[in-house]
């Protein structure tokens, strides 16, 4: 398969999704106004916080609530389109005509994460501009800073990748990891500092890649420059994502063929 | 000389779930361009074949070559050759027709899809405007249609029909069968038919194998396979006179008489006409017809007596 074939497969799943999404016109609506909902309930918090004395972040607590928020929502969604591309097709009866394709099977599961980038950016882009125009805070977005944020997308799309394929088998499993990935917004710093944490609490989140780009996205705002540990953290734990995620995948589906589980849903 | 090329070789292909045997080391050759059909109850290993044959399943023992690939060595090579029809399959219900079929079709790498949409489609009766409809607004049948319409986009080579009219109603059902002959005839596919719907396998295919408990008992075409599996044929005439019906032959197996209705059963064909004349010389006689066995009567009795002697085989045990 050439680039040209490669990148209208990605672009044709990029729009059935956009289609899909305008086709719900209400929930549409809900999509483009859930961030400025979340982003104004945390920002009024964060202000609040400020106005009462503030904890001492640097740039206010608004800022750390509204960065925190933006960072979360942009990783949050390329894990889960990752993690549940397959399981979607196989509910509504459609995997069999993908898989069908002499296409590897992770073109769909990379296009639908791509698809739910563009969602990210769309939320990025509407957080941003909610945050600037109504709260006055500046996120100070640099290039080099955006740039981390779309490698802390990329550091999470393989472990979807490995849920995807687990989800294959088992599809209770979806719930277990949701209830997972949501407790990383604890152990993380999403909402406060991860110094806050009991100190056993503390190594746990220094296992999670999650928590250093938080951080770097955090340090980059605020300060202009991404600390080095945050910068090999993410590309390293990225590269091990993506290996799990591809080696999983493929076992996973392995298994499914001998089971005759691939259809089954 | 014509060469004939084996696109489809099966064999001792085999298959179990959880110690169940789903398939016992079937074998079986389809060569290009012909209609195949596997017949057989539920549960008797039709769609596990199709499912290994499209490479959606792995199997257990035996070797499965499509178009000369090894469905488990080179599973992308086979899938770019065939695909598969059923009706449990489906589009995305909240897209439209045309958006759905340009989703599939950049899959496929077909780019001028709406053009050959409009013309398969109006071969199968699809009008413009139910391109414009969301698939939650189909029924069962045009989804069928639109189902095969994609298929004829992507323009596979081989072609696999898990119960297709599963599902349709029957006017529905006969309508997709015709259509379906229609294509064949033109497209010159390679067609692997699976049904327990005797009508439909008789109807479409050139060869059959009756599959029952993962096993093929028979492979032949539809006519011979009916004459050997179930060789009777059916005399059923009306007596109009008073003189006592007097039959004796060799191909009889028994006559059936009830008032001046009368059946007689033969062995086989082979001399039904000196046994209709021997009729029409012993009694008068109005609405004299020749039945033969519907593939229907013939694979009930097939799979019948083949359940009876396994039971038989194994009461013992």
């Amino acid at each position: 398969m050439d680039v040209k074939e490669y990148f209208t497969i990605l672009w044709a799943f990029v729009v059935r999704d956009w289609q899909r999404r305008w086709s719900y016109k209400l929930n549409f609506i809900a999509m483009l106004l859930y961030p400025i909902v979340w982003v104004s309930v945390f920002g009024v918090l964060g202000r609040t916080i400020d106005d009462a004395g503030g904890t001492g972040a640097p740039g206010g607590f608004s800022m750390y609530m509204v960065t925190g928020i933006i960072t979360w929502r942009f990783i949050r969604v390329g894990f889960f389109d990752s993690s549940w591309s397959i399981r979607w097709e196989q509910h509504i009866g459609t995997f069999k005509n993908i898989y069908m394709l002499p296409n590897h099977l992770m073109i769909p599961v990379s296009a639908t994460a791509l698809s739910g980038f563009t969602v990210s950016m769309l939320n990025f882009v509407e957080m941003w501009l909610v945050a600037e125009l109504v709260f006055g805070i500046s996120l100070n977005m640099t290039v080099p800073s955006f740039l981390f944020l779309v490698l802390a997308w990329l550091s999470v799309i393989g472990f979807g990748f490995a849920i995807a394929g687990v989800a294959i088998l088992y599809k209770e499993i979806q719930a277990v990891f949701t209830v997972i990935f949501f407790s990383f917004q604890f152990f993380c710093g999403v909402f406060f500092p991860v110094e806050a944490l009991p100190r056993a609490a503390q190594y746990i989140s220094r296992a999670i890649p999650i928590t250093y780009a938080l951080n770097g996205i955090r340090t980059s705002i605020t300060h202009g420059y991404i600390p080095t540990t945050d910068l090999i953290v993410m590309p390293v734990a990225g590269l091990i994502g993506l290996a799990i995620g591809l080696i999983t995948l493929q076992l996973c589906l392995k298994k499914a063929l001998r089971d005759g589980k691939l259809e089954r849903y | 000389m014509q060469v004939l090329i084996i696109v489809i070789n099966v064999k001792k292909l085999r298959k179990e779930f959880n110690g169940t045997t789903a398939l016992d080391g079937i074998s079986f050759k389809v060569k290009k361009g012909e209609v195949f059909g596997l017949l057989g109850p539920n549960g008797a290993g039709k769609t596990t074949t199709v499912k290994i044959m499209s490479t959606m399943l792995l199997p257990d023992g035996g070797k499965v070559m499509i178009g000369g690939y090894d469905v488990v060595k080179q599973p992308q090579k086979v899938r770019a050759m065939v695909d598969i029809i059923t009706a449990r399959d489906k589009f995305y219900r909240r897209l439209t027709a045309y958006q759905n079929m340009s989703f599939f079709s950049r899959l496929y790498g077909v780019y001028d899809w709406k053009d050959k949409m409009e013309d398969f489609g109006d071969r199968l009766g699809l009008e413009e405007k139910d391109y414009e409809k969301r698939l939650a607004d189909y029924s069962t049948g045009m989804r069928q249609k639109l189902n095969l319409v994609r298929n004829l986009i992507r323009d596979t080579p081989i072609l696999f029909l898990d119960e297709p009219t599963l599902g349709l109603d029957p006017v529905s059902s006969r309508k997709f069968r015709s259509l379906l002959k229609d294509i064949m005839d033109r497209e010159e596919k390679t067609v692997i038919f699976t049904s327990h719907n005797m009508f439909e396998v008789e109807e479409l295919c050139e060869r059959i194998a009756i599959l029952n408990r993962g096993r093929i008992t028979s492979v032949g075409k539809p006519g011979a396979l009916k004459k050997r599996i179930f060789p009777k044929r059916l005399v059923e005439f009306t007596m109009t006179g008073e003189d006592s019906l007097n039959l004796t032959d060799e191909a009889i197996d028994h006559i059936e008489k009830k008032g001046n209705k009368v059946r007689v059963y033969l062995e086989d064909g082979e001399r039904i006409h000196e046994v209709i004349e021997k009729i029409v010389k012993s009694v008068r006689v109005s609405d004299l017809s020749v039945k033969e066995p519907t593939l229907e009567e013939a694979f009930i009795r097939h799979t019948e007596e083949g359940d009876k002697e396994r039971e038989e085989a194994t009461s013992w045990m």
